[in-house]
């Protein structure tokens, strides 16, 4: 209970009436706050947090304001004043304030009178206040604040109804942490999940479970479609890494592609600002990548010697699991690579395999000298990530060093000069000891048997693939001819043992002389060689004056002198020359290297230059007379004996001799070629023009004698299968009287005959009544008609030439003197053989008798007028003469095949249809076949050309 | 007002033309600084050249004398550095010597080079297994020095450069000298830019008079010394050919093909040419036969020059010519020194030439069939040899032999059978007497020391080596593979030799 003229009396009734309105209102108002801050902290965007936190706290002022003030007014008189009877009675507040201020005089002494005093009038100025009026006014401020908290209480239960998950949401972003918000919620329902991998697969779509573990290929496009459970959120498909959105489906869903890069783990979430909120479920994806082609290459890794195996076959097989774009041959030397394509599947093809051959000779692994890495590299066609080339292992050929295969042969071909000499040298001592006894004889013959076997041995040889050339292998035949002879003519006694030691030492000194000639030769290629090695490595060492190039520049000169250095060690060997270049190769590396070592690039890429340049000009290195005997020697001019003579002119002479048979061959497949243009100039358009017109008019009637013959058959010797090829023949004929080669019909009307009438023979010995019999009739009948037209084109022929050779019979008697001209060349040849050191072997002189003579025969027909009989002859002499020809230089036939870059394919020959290749082949086969060909030769390029084909 | 004007513009012209006259005078004098360097470098006094062209200032024409001092110094890298300079290179003398700097520079890279400062000789070896010739060619070099000061009345200043290089296109690319033509004329060595430019002996298949050579070319070097570079080419040519064989002792093949005979028998043949027509260089001449008897001629008249213009008559006449004016020809030299002029000495000459009637040269063509027949025994020979058969090896040379008995070589090889077949005796008797062959080769040299000991001629094994010091035979004194000689320069000789001889 309050005393009356107290002011507590007076709060307590403002307090009574105000109080629990007051903190109705206050709770709502914070309330309020706190539903503003969570909405706030649901935008998610970065200032929403410090936002929420400032609303809150505005909303929780009031409280504490008002807290507060109820304080003051419990400790401050005045404050209480102010807050209720100034308010509803300010006379008697103002009084109050008054007489609160005497008071206060009185108590700090002033002369206001007493404490007591003053105090009494204050409770008599209290005691007049209203405590009704303040209660109602309590109650009118109290009815306001109710109706505002009300208010507030309404609107926030308003917010919340409206749509409560916000709330929620707003909370679980306000807690999220790391972008993530830590309450999963659902966002969507009906989930569907379509998985369709990529297009090149091949592959059907698939459905997947919205929670399970999908096994899915690298490109997969995976389609997410769901309903949202709640419109407004930004809904996202997330791996984790990235997220993609989902777009409205226009049937009241959402929908989002996801292409499968890696595995995942793909989850729908709804994404607030930067704060994402995942749904508690999600897919997780296993992503398999498309590997590269397996590409094997057999007994690959392997290292291979080229000296000892020439000749790499390369079987290879690549297989791809989707489909295979494109298969290279790969090789690599050093820095230089070469990719040549093997193959370029084409419709999905997933396997391949092939197989070719390289040469030593091949272009890139002859122009290198460091091991060469050969691989097969095959390429997918993967669309997602960029095709991708898979290799296989590889073989490492290792080349012969520069000049190595040379002076394998060199060595050869020395021994073989050496064991000649030794039977020489046995001969000699023999002569010198007097003439030997049986026994000695019969040691000589096995001597002589030895060595001329070294020598075969020596020519035949294969050196990595180098052989002896053509010219010093003839020259060794010649040589062999040669002893032998002398041998024979030597047992029969007499003076021909003296003739057996003068074969003996033109032999010695015939492989002397080519051996010097090969050494020479031969030091001047590896030569050019080695400098274009030593020029690469002045390249390299000046590449090395900038930093970032040092170590890969080192790393080529050093390769560069390592070649260098094996290429003139081996040059010591092949003779003077080789001798004289090789000892210069290692001064110069030893210049490089002596630079190098110092540090000085500088000199030694002039060093690297000197080198290179000298290598160019690959001459002995003193190259006049000097050095000679007599008393000059200085400066110029030195005296001697000058040139001395050669020991032998064998290799000279068999250069000779190779040199006019290939200008006696050229001349006359020249002089063979007039008399065709002569003959054949010899005819006037209209001739030809009618000659045609009959041609063509004998054609068809051959066509229509054989028209009811069978096509085909399966038993050749049966009366069908005869008759079958006679119709072939016969429509053989028909194409050649057409394109106008009346020779060649009337030879396949020939062979037309003969097979027709072998199919009427063996249809009368058939069973009457059979097929067979009927085809041997008709056979029989075609045979007859057929017949007729063969004499008649036969006639025609015999008329054309007889013709032509009427019409050129002035060309031909020139032509006829030409050729005997050359008959009488070829004779010459012959005797400059037989009297030269280098005579060409018993084969080589055979054909070219033969061939002289088919010349001679040429010209007795030539100037009889009958031009074609003397082509005839010319082909035949010149046939002769081609077989007559040294072989080939095998080494220049390598380089030639590698120069063109072409490698041997025929490992395997691609089935039919495989490939664009393969029918360029076949095609140039059948068109081969088509072609004219002498008759002679008909058969054996039939039996060639088919079985390339088989 | 108007008058201090006139003064003024007189004054900038005074200027003008004060520092025109300063800069023309410089130039002037610059000029004539490049020019007395280029005398000081010929007459190789290269250091007081370089300090004349170090205050030379930076023209393009001092540059060009800094470069050709470079070359005389061997200092390539420099001379293209120099030359490299574009208001330099665009000279006409500049074009003429970058070529030279730069074929120099590439063969003397990273290349070896030996000094032996007691006596004054740098060699450059282009190939670095020549080094163990150095020894021998840092004596000769000292003693052929010493020998042209005696003759000549000039010593060599110190170093005496020698380049030894390994081929003639390493020589023409040194010297400047066209490689045909050295090829042509069997050029093994030129004497240019100071130095001594030569092939080394390995690049011969039986090598060359090497160390006379030297001696020929460092008398080409004196020779452009003491005159400034003014000696005409029948002179430098004539004394050099004379003083080859002057700097060592003398031996019985001096002189057993007379120079004389040589000449007579060219001018006879036609192939001699008056002593002032001879051309820009003998390597220049079409033939290597041409060249020699131009030697001949050139050697011969100088002989007969020295012995009938009296003693000293060589350094006076090197003096005048140094003395005598740029402009005037060097027959007038001869004229003043001896009072009679070139024309008249050649006439005198030649008319003594024809009257000593010497009989003709040895008669060398040799039929071809026989030479055929010698090259063929020749050959066997060798092979048989190289297989043991020394029996049938002998047989086999013995006719080659006798088909041209003084051959040295053919004699050697016979010898070399005998040796093997163990006939010691007949094969010293074939290298025994100097007359029994027209010259000597290295090989009969080393057979002749190695046979005949102590009886035979003296310094036998020196002459071998001066003629082919890197054949195995040579260098090792006949010895067997495996053996070495005692003394260690030859030992040394006999292991470069050796490494890469065939077995």
């Amino acid at each position: 209970m309050h005393k009356q003229g107290s002011v507590e009396r007076l709060l307590a009734a403002w307090r009574e009436e105000t109080g629990p309105a007051g903190r109705r209102a206050l709770l709502a108002l914070f309330a309020a706050a706190v539903i503003g801050a969570v909405l706030l902290g649901r935008t998610g965007v970065p200032w929403s947090r410090p936002a929420a936190l400032a609303v809150v706290l505005l909303g929780g002022a009031p409280i504490v304001v008002a807290r507060r003030r109820q304080r003051q007014e419990d400790r401050d008189v005045r404050a209480a004043v102010a807050a209720t009877i100034l308010r509803t009675e300010p006379d008697v507040g103002l009084a109050a304030l008054r007489a609160l201020g005497l008071r206060d005089r009185a108590l700090a002494g002033g002369d206001v009178g007493s404490p007591e005093l003053v105090g009494l009038h204050l409770s008599r100025v209290l005691g007049r206040a209203s405590e009704g009026l303040v209660a109602k006014r309590g109650a009118r401020v109290a009815w306001r604040w109710s109706l505002g908290g009300a208010a507030l209480a309404l609107a926030c239960f308003g917010v919340v109804a409206f749509e409560p998950a916000r709330i929620v949401e707003g909370l679980d972003v306000l807690a999220a942490s790391t972008g993530r918000a830590p309450l999963a919620l659902v966002w969507t329902r009906d989930t569907s999940v379509v998985a369709e991998p990529p297009s090149y697969l091949d592959r059907e779509r698939e459905m997947l479970s919205a929670q399970a573990e999908a096994v899915l290929p690298v490109g997969t496009r995976i389609t997410v479609g769901a309903v949202p459970l709640r419109r407004g959120r930004s809904l996202v498909l997330s791996d984790g890494r990235g997220e993609v959105p989902f777009v409205d489906d226009g049937n009241g869903g959402v929908v989002a592609h996801y292409t499968v890069t890696a595995d995942a783990s793909l989850t729908v979430a709804a994404r607030f600002g930067a704060v994402l909120v995942p749904e508690p479920r999600s897919l997780g994806i296993d992503a398999i990548g498309d590997p590269a082609p397996v590409v094997r290459l057999e007994g690959a890794p392997a290292t291979k010697r080229l000296v000892l195996e020439p000749r790499i076959t390369l079987r290879w097989s690549a297989e791809d699991e989707h489909a295979l774009r494109e298969i290279a041959l790969v090789l690599r030397a050093g820095e230089k690579e070469e990719r040549r394509v093997l193959s370029k599947p084409e419709g999905g093809t997933r396997k391949e395999r092939g197989g070719l051959e390289l040469f030593a000779s091949d272009r890139f692994i002859a122009a290198s000298h460091v091991p060469i890495e050969v691989s097969v590299e095959a390429l997918d066609d993967d669309a997602v990530t960029g095709p991708k080339w898979g290799r296989s292992a590889a073989f490492v050929l290792v080349p012969p060093a520069v000049g190595e295969l040379e002076l394998l042969r060199y060595r050869a071909l020395a021994h073989a000069r050496d064991a000649l000499t030794e039977l020489l040298g046995a001969r000699l001592d023999a002569a010198r000891r007097g003439r030997g006894t049986e026994r000695s004889e019969a040691s000589d013959e096995a001597q002589q048997a030895r060595a001329l076997g070294v020598l075969k041995a020596a020519i035949k040889a294969s050196y990595g693939g180098l052989h002896v050339p053509g010219k010093i292998a003839a020259l060794g035949r010649g040589q062999t001819e040669r002893l032998d002879k002398a041998l024979g003519e030597a047992r029969r006694g007499g003076r021909a043992r003296g003739a057996l030691v003068l074969a003996s030492e033109n032999a010695v000194l015939a492989i002397d002389a080519v051996l010097e000639a090969l050494g020479a030769r031969d030091t001047r290629t590896c030569a050019l060689l080695l400098s274009d090695v030593a020029s690469e490595a002045a390249v390299a060492i000046k590449a090395g004056a900038e930093q970032g190039e040092r170590e890969r520049s080192e790393r080529r000169a050093a390769a560069a002198l390592e070649v260098l250095s094996k290429g003139g060690t081996n040059l010591l060997g092949l003779g003077e020359l080789g001798l004289d270049l090789g000892e210069i190769v290692a001064s110069g590396v030893r210049r490089i290297e002596r630079a190098l070592a110092a540090g000085d690039r500088h000199h030694a890429r002039l060093a690297a230059e000197d080198l290179a340049a000298r290598l160019r000009q690959p001459d002995p290195s003193f190259g006049s007379s000097g050095g000679g005997e007599g008393p000059g020697g200085v400066e110029a001019g030195g005296g001697g004996e000058g040139e001395d003579a050669r020991p032998s002119e064998a290799a000279s002479q068999a250069e000779g001799l190779d040199e006019a048979l290939a200008e006696l061959r050229r001349d006359h497949a020249r002089e063979r070629q007039a008399v065709a243009q002569a003959l054949d100039e010899a005819v006037t358009h209209e001739q030809r023009d009618a000659l045609k017109e009959e041609l063509r008019q004998l054609a068809k009637e051959v066509r229509r004698a054989v028209d009811e013959l069978p096509e085909q058959s399966s038993d050749a010797e049966s009366a069908r299968g005869q008759a079958r090829a006679g119709r072939a023949a016969a429509e053989a004929m028909a194409g050649e009287l057409e394109r106008g080669e009346l020779g060649e019909a009337t030879d396949h009307g020939k062979q037309a005959l003969k097979e027709l009438a072998g199919a009427a023979r063996t249809g009368q010995k058939a069973e009457s009544g059979s097929r067979e019999e009927e085809v041997g009739r008709a056979a029989k009948q075609a045979r007859d008609e057929l017949q007729a037209r063969v004499a008649s084109a036969e006639q025609r022929l015999e008329s054309q030439r007889r013709q032509a050779s009427e019409a050129a019979k002035a060309a031909l008697g020139e032509a006829a003197r030409r050729e005997r001209s050359l008959a009488e060349r070829a004779r010459k040849l012959r005797r400059d053989s037989e009297a030269s050191e280098a005579p060409l072997p018993d084969d080589m002189m055979k054909r070219l008798a033969e061939a002289s003579l088919a010349m001679d025969q040429a010209g007795e027909e030539l100037g009889g007028k009958r031009g074609h009989a003397g082509l005839e002859r010319q082909d035949a002499a010149q046939r002769l003469l081609e077989l007559a020809a040294t072989p080939r230089d095998e080494s220049d036939r390598g380089r030639t095949e590698g120069e063109r870059g072409e490698m041997s394919r025929d490992a395997e020959v691609p089935p039919e249809k495989k490939d664009e290749a393969a029918d360029r082949f076949r095609r140039r086969v059948t068109e081969g076949l088509g072609r004219k060909t002498p008759a002679h030769l008909r058969d054996a390029v039939r039996r060639y050309t088919e079985g390339l084909l088989r | 007002m108007r008058r201090r004007l006139r003064l003024r513009v007189w004054a900038a012209w005074l200027a003008l033309l004060a520092f025109g006259l300063v800069a023309v005078d410089s130039r002037a004098v610059l000029g004539v600084s490049a020019l007395r360097a280029r005398v000081k470098i010929v007459e190789l006094e290269l250091a007081l050249a370089s300090e004349l062209l170090a205050a030379a200032g930076d023209d393009a024409e001092v540059v060009v004398e800094r470069a050709r001092l470079a070359l005389y110094r061997g200092e390539c890298d420099e001379a293209v550095r120099l030359l490299e300079r574009h208001d330099v290179s665009e000279r006409d003398d500049a074009a003429e010597l970058v070529g030279v700097a730069k074929g120099c520079a590439r063969v003397t890279a990273a290349t070896v080079v030996l000094r032996d400062e007691s006596r004054g000789v740098a060699v450059r070896f282009h190939d670095d297994a020549d080094t163990p010739l150095f020894p021998y060619l840092a004596e000769a070099a000292a003693t052929v020095r010493d020998a042209l000061e005696r003759d000549l009345g000039t010593r060599l200043p110190s170093p005496v450069w020698i380049e030894l290089v390994r081929d003639q296109l390493s020589l023409a690319a040194v010297s400047g000298l066209p490689e045909s033509a050295a090829k042509t004329t069997g050029t093994v060595a030129v004497a240019k830019w100071g130095r001594v430019l030569m092939i080394s002996p390995r690049a011969a298949k039986s090598g060359y008079g090497w160390l006379d050579t030297l001696a020929h070319e460092m008398t080409h070097l004196v020779l452009s010394q003491a005159t400034r570079d003014r000696a005409p080419l029948w002179l430098q040519e004539g004394v050099a050919k004379r003083e080859e064989v002057r700097w060592r002792k003398a031996t019985v093949f001096d002189g057993v093909v007379s120079h004389d005979d040589v000449a007579q028998d060219g001018f006879r043949r036609g192939l001699g040419v008056p002593l002032t027509g001879i051309g820009p260089s003998i390597a220049m001449l079409p033939s290597a036969e041409q060249a020699m008897v131009v030697f001949a001629e050139v050697a011969s008249f100088i002989g007969y020059f020295t012995e009938h213009a009296g003693e000293g008559v060589m350094p006076k006449l090197l003096t005048a010519l140094r003395d005598a004016s740029p402009l005037a020809a060097p027959e007038a030299a001869i004229l003043e020194v001896t009072g009679t002029g070139l024309g008249e000495w050649e006439k005198r000459w030649r008319a003594w030439l024809a009257g000593t009637a010497r009989a003709p040269v040895e008669e060398r063509i040799v039929a071809t069939p026989v030479r055929k027949q010698i090259a063929r025994g020749k050959r066997l020979g060798e092979l048989l040899m190289a297989r043991g058969f020394y029996d049938a090896a002998e047989a086999k040379l013995r006719e080659a032999h006798a088909l041209l008995p003084r051959d040295a070589t053919l004699r050697c090889r016979y010898a070399a059978a005998l040796v093997g077949e163990g006939e010691t005796l007949a094969a010293e008797g074939l290298v025994r007497a100097p007359g029994d062959i027209r010259w000597p080769t290295a090989q009969w040299w080393s057979l002749h020391d190695d046979l005949l000991g102590k009886s035979a001629l003296a310094d036998a094994r020196w002459h071998a080596i001066a003629n082919d010091p890197l054949d195995a035979a040579v260098a090792c004194e006949e010895r067997p593979r495996g053996e070495l000689p005692v003394e260690p320069k030859l030992r040394a000789l006999c292991e470069a030799a050796r490494r890469f001889a065939p077995e």
